[in-house]
């Protein structure tokens, strides 16, 4: 995506970073940034945009994903060695602190404590006098440095001599900070170390909030640094990939709790994508889309001092029909009807909206999904992507579960058949992956998923139908009866809800109604032929009826096929949904309202088809 | 909020950046801006009145709402208008009146279905047929007509509907009558008219689903045959033989649709119809290709289910062919046809005609030589009445259109149908003209200038007269023969 893309539908995001970017002393409280959203929402995307913004800042991007942090104290080192980097008008921010506890930490001890407490008492005095760190700190160091990043050829040597640098400032600030205790500084690395190599998980926890904090007096050191405090008049920022890691997530729980006890403010911005739901309840609310985002009103609820409130959730929402048609200009693919085209089809998800609209450049076609990719059709290789890290023995059940309007268990159950023990475990996996929107599949997941499902469409649609035959819901009864293309009995239905001649019920107002309408004719469909040829071929049956009730048959029958903007790719369809509207409006005055409107808006919707 | 503005595709942030200055000079232009925007609301909002209740709506700025004469929608339509207004003043100052709203379409430009002169001539016929019902002694309400313009194609309807229901009462509107052509948007300002609890009388609609009755659009009737009758006099006209149907498919136009069921349910064993849609572009190329395979097969009869600015670049086509003798039927629409002898394709239409191969005919809603034949005819006096009123006022108006008759007979019938339902002092209770249209039959029909009328359940005439009418090569309407015969006394 080119970057002047990014910005659609995620400016929010920018606008935060740039807001928060400005440090005046005393400061303010930064939040932790959780940009969330499924596969393909353009987390990873946005980060690096992010990484563009504040490149001139004290910056540093870490994936968690990427195997080369095994712990929370990995990926601070990278964010460390990351952050030390110079800039500007900023000069190098420095840890001596938590370098020194990360060199003991590493440390081979554990011969004898007169042994141990020597070897760190030489570390000291090494990093106090100006002279070359031993061979073996300068090993260790070179090991750090290759957690936090590859070095390229050439630049160890800078970086040892960073880390040197940090560890020799002037009056040792290091070892003071690691003294200030109720012991020697010795006597706190030894404990460290032994907390952090054979202490218990208590134990260890502690000496992680412990190098956290060091990290965090560090950072506060150099924005109140006497000489060049005042030049820093801007934040840190801390880019973290697939947080929802263990490294990743056990990281943001170190900063978000030690942030609680430390009452100067922190100039540290800190971004965190994740694909899952991270543990420990750390979404405290609801994700709110990047336009909501209100740094003032995250100020004023932190109102306890709990970690958890350090967190502001933000939804990396699709994107909407407008941002879609910006970003297809943006590209020169033609404009006119073909973004909202692609918008309908893919709900407007990043990766989906990437990769159909180039394929629909000049025109719209219902086969854009079976197109030829690298390896097979193009909707199977985005299915794949998606899909990527769910076991493959749960995509075929998922695929069933995908005929259905809803994930809630009875549904699922229903769907899965014989399989319907697996409904739990699915519905745990895609809940964590966020694949949930309202209690249902994202939609263009679930469009990809109704792809794969071939042989079993009939008799999934058949179990679900007589699911909610049961449970008398006839919006879920007659969904199914389209999916099934029994047009007759969802008409029927329909009609009976409309006019009251159904036996259970009385008849539903306008609006009521058209809720039922949209919600029947939202079904999907396996109809291999274009809209009007479809809608023919389904209507024989209506020929014969009075014309409420063939008005009722075309409109639910066109309402369905362009529902499905395979369908009805050029929304040919629209006019004469819109006349089928109208023609019912003068026929029930009672509903003439609401119904005239319909009619304007699908004629309106057919204007913006048209070139 | 930070001090620094925020770029919608920010650029990298630099250290030491000031923003207090920035901050102040957008706040500035901000209220600059709102100042701006504020005095152009203003000046928008004086900008947007055509005249006192009536104002511009859509992208042309058509002048919407109902006017007593007062206001002219249309220069065309000046004398009328006035005229109307004078009427109104005359009664305003009487016992017991009444107000029946004329609602037109009045186009602003000539690409549409309607034309303004069709609009004219109706506002004429229900000038002359208001004129008469308040010179007839003793008869209580008097009448006034306000006129309601719905816009070019009916498509500002929801703009003027509200307009009309805020005169309801202080006006005492007691139906609407006109109400434009059988088009989508005609249907959804009936419904809404309908959902007011106004009754409604049609001049020209004549497609057959639109209709009043218990499955119809409530209080609704009208004074045309139905596109039913129209198809099937216009198919007996055409007698045996081999008819090819050209049909527009413009799913918006409820009359082609159903002049093309109607052929389809009577010739069942004909060829494939040749389509064409009007809401698209490029339908004169479509009219050449069908032109061709009239020619080439050899068609001797064409139905045409169209209107008439498609049947003009059929016929245009036609000309341009060397074909045999070919006879068009088409429905009423086609009395919209004007030719300018100045404009090249109109020459091109009489150059057509004029050759004699090609003979254009049409199912009129009513001509004023259906009454030659038998001056006795129920309506032939009427007719003549008509028409010396009509000529005192408008001595160089048309009337072979019938859009005059068709308006007249409209306003009419309500007249007739509302005194039948109006107390001695001539109040009339709202909606009562329901009830009124119920009265139209038997010895209660009402003898209009296109002869007598009755309605059924449906507010549907009951053998209506429709004459065959032709378009002569110089665009005039000359009468053929009488299709349906008006029911004897």
């Amino acid at each position: 995506m080119a970057s002047d893309s990014i910005v659609l539908g995620r400016a929010g995001i920018s606008e935060l970073a740039v807001e928060c970017a400005h440090w005046r002393r005393p400061g303010a409280d930064l939040p932790i940034v959780l940009l969330t959203g499924p596969a393909g929402s353009g987390k990873t995307v946005m980060l690096r945009e992010l990484r563009r913004v504040v490149q001139h800042l004290p910056h540093a991007f870490v994936d968690t994903g990427s195997g080369r942090h095994g712990s929370a104290l990995d990926v601070l080192t990278a964010a460390v060695f990351q952050l030390s980097l110079g800039h500007r008008k900023i000069g190098r921010l420095r840890f001596p602190r938590f370098l020194l506890g990360q060199l003991v930490g590493q440390l081979p001890l554990g011969r004898s404590p007169e042994a141990d407490r020597a070897r760190v008492r030489g570390l000291l005095e090494s990093i106090k006098r100006f002279r070359r760190l031993p061979e073996e700190i300068r090993e260790i160091s070179a090991r750090l440095i290759d957690i936090a990043a590859p070095i390229p050829d050439g630049s160890s040597d800078l970086a040892l001599g960073g880390i040197e640098a940090a560890l020799k400032l002037w009056r040792a600030p290091g070892q003071i900070w690691w003294a200030s205790g109720h012991q020697p500084a010795v006597d706190a690395l030894l404990e460290l170390h032994h907390h952090l190599t054979v202490g218990t998980p208590d134990e260890r926890r502690e000496a992680e909030d412990r190098l956290c904090r060091a990290f965090v007096a560090d950072l506060l050191a150099a924005y109140n640094n006497q000489l060049r405090g005042p030049d820093r008049t801007v934040s840190s920022v801390l880019l973290l990939d697939n947080a929802h890691t263990t490294p990743g997530h056990k990281v943001l729980e170190l900063l978000a709790r030690v942030r609680t006890y430390e009452p100067e403010p922190l100039p540290l911005l800190v971004f965190a994508a994740t694909g899952r739901l991270l543990p420990q309840r750390m979404h405290t609310s609801d994700p709110v889309p990047p336009e909501r985002i209100d740094l003032g009103a995250w100020r004023r609820q932190r109102t306890n001092d709990h970690w958890r409130r350090w967190f502001l959730p933000v939804q990396l929402r699709d994107l909407t029909d407008d941002e879609v048609t910006h970003w297809a200009r943006q590209h020169q693919v033609y404009g006119g009807p073909i973004p909202l085209f692609a918008h309908r089809l893919t709900h407007g998800h990043p990766q989906g909206t990437d990769a159909v609209l180039p394929m629909v450049r000049g025109k719209l076609r219902r086969s854009v999904l079976d197109d030829p990719g690298e390896d097979a059709t193009l909707g199977a290789e985005l299915l794949d992507t998606l899909l990527a890290d769910i076991p493959p023995g749960f995509h075929a059940p998922l695929a069933r579960c995908a005929a259905a309007r809803d994930l809630v268990p009875a549904t699922m159950r229903a769907a899965l058949g014989e399989e319907a023990e697996l409904a739990d475990r699915l519905r745990q996996l895609v809940t964590e992956r966020l694949w949930l929107t309202g209690g249902a599949l994202h939609p263009w997941l679930r469009r990809l998923l109704l792809l794969r499902l071939e042989d079993d469409w009939s008799i999934v649609h058949l179990r679900l139908r007589t699911l909610y035959a049961e449970q008398k819901d006839l919006a879920g009864q007659h969904y199914h009866d389209l999916a099934l293309e029994d047009t007759e009995s969802a008409v029927r239905g329909l009609d009976a809800a409309l006019t009251g001649t159904d036996p259970d019920g009385d008849p539903a107002g306008p609006a009521a109604w058209l809720k039922l309408l949209h919600a029947v004719t939202a079904a999907p469909n396996k109809l291999p032929r274009r809209g009007e040829a479809s809608a023919r071929r389904l209507l024989s049956w209506a020929d014969a009826e009075q014309p409420r009730v063939r008005a009722l048959a075309r409109l639910t029958t066109e309402l369905w096929i362009a529902a499905d903007p395979l369908g009805d790719p050029e929304g040919l369809l629209y006019r004469s949904i819109a006349t089928r509207f109208a023609e019912l409006g003068s026929l029930l005055p009672s509903c003439s309202d609401e119904f005239f409107a319909k009619a304007e808006e699908y004629r309106r919707r057919a204007r913006d088809y048209e070139f | 909020m930070s001090s620094n503005p925020l770029p919608s595709s920010p650029t990298p942030i630099q250290p030491g950046t000031s923003g207090r200055r920035l901050v102040l000079r957008w706040l500035g232009a901000a209220v600059a801006l709102a100042v701006v925007i504020a005095g152009g609301v203003f000046l928008a909002d004086r900008l947007n009145q055509c005249a006192d209740g009536i104002t511009k709506h859509g992208e042309h700025g058509e002048c919407i709402g109902v006017s007593d004469g007062s206001y002219s929608f249309d220069e065309e339509l000046d004398q009328v208008t006035s005229l109307i207004k004078k009427e109104n003043d005359e009664v305003e100052g009487g016992r017991s009146w009444v107000s029946i709203v004329y609602m037109v379409p009045v186009p602003y430009d000539t690409s549409g279905s309607s034309s303004i002169a069709s609009v004219a001539g109706q506002l004429r016929g229900a000038y002359v047929a208001q004129y008469e019902a308040n010179r007839q002694t003793g008869e209580l309400p008097k009448i006034k007509v306000l006129i309601a313009n719905s816009g070019n194609a009916s498509a500002q309807w929801r703009h003027l509907t509200p307009k009309i229901a805020e005169r309801k009462g202080p006006d005492s509107i007691v139906a609407v009558a006109g109400l434009g052509q059988s088009l989508d948007a005609t249907r959804e300002a009936l419904g809404e008219l309908s959902r007011l609890g106004l009754p409604m009388i049609g001049a020209v609609i004549t497609t057959d689903d639109l209709h009043g009755g218990a499955d119809g659009i409530r209080g609704l009737a009208r004074v045309t045959p139905t596109n039913s009758d129209e198809a099937r006099a216009g198919l007996g006209q055409l007698g045996d033989g081999p008819v090819l149907l050209v049909r527009d498919t413009n799913p918006a136009d409820r009359y082609a649709k159903t002049l093309g069921d109607r052929f389809l349910e009577i010739r069942t064993k004909e060829a494939k119809p040749q389509n064409y849609d009007s809401s698209e572009p490029a339908v004169a190329n479509r009219m050449r290709q069908i032109a061709l395979e009239v020619c080439s097969l050899k068609y001797p009869k064409v139905y045409f289910a169209g209107r008439s600015r498609a049947i003009r670049q059929f016929v245009q086509a036609l000309g341009d062919r060397t074909c045999g003798e070919v006879t068009i039927m088409t429905g009423d629409d086609a009395s919209q046809i004007r030719l300018d002898p100045s404009n090249a394709e109109d020459q091109l239409f009489t150059k057509a005609l004029d050759s004699g191969r090609i003979k254009l005919t049409y199912t009129g809603l009513a001509h004023p030589k259906q009454w030659t034949l038998d001056a006795s005819a129920p309506g032939a006096s009427q007719f003549a009445k008509f028409s010396d009123v009509f000529r005192s006022e408008f001595p160089n108006a048309p009337l072979d259109d019938g859009q005059a008759m068709m308006g007249h007979d409209a306003v009419g019938t309500a007249i007739k149908a509302l005194r039948d339902v109006a107390s001695t002092a001539g109040k009339v209770q709202p909606g009562a003209l329901i009830n009124g249209w119920h009265g139209v039959q038997g010895e209660n029909r009402y003898t209009g200038v296109t002869g007598p009328l009755e309605l059924d359940e449906k507010g549907n005439t009951i053998g209506k007269i429709i004459p065959i009418l032709q378009i002569l090569p110089h665009g005039e309407k000359a009468f053929v023969k009488l299709a349906v015969r008006p029911a004897a006394q």
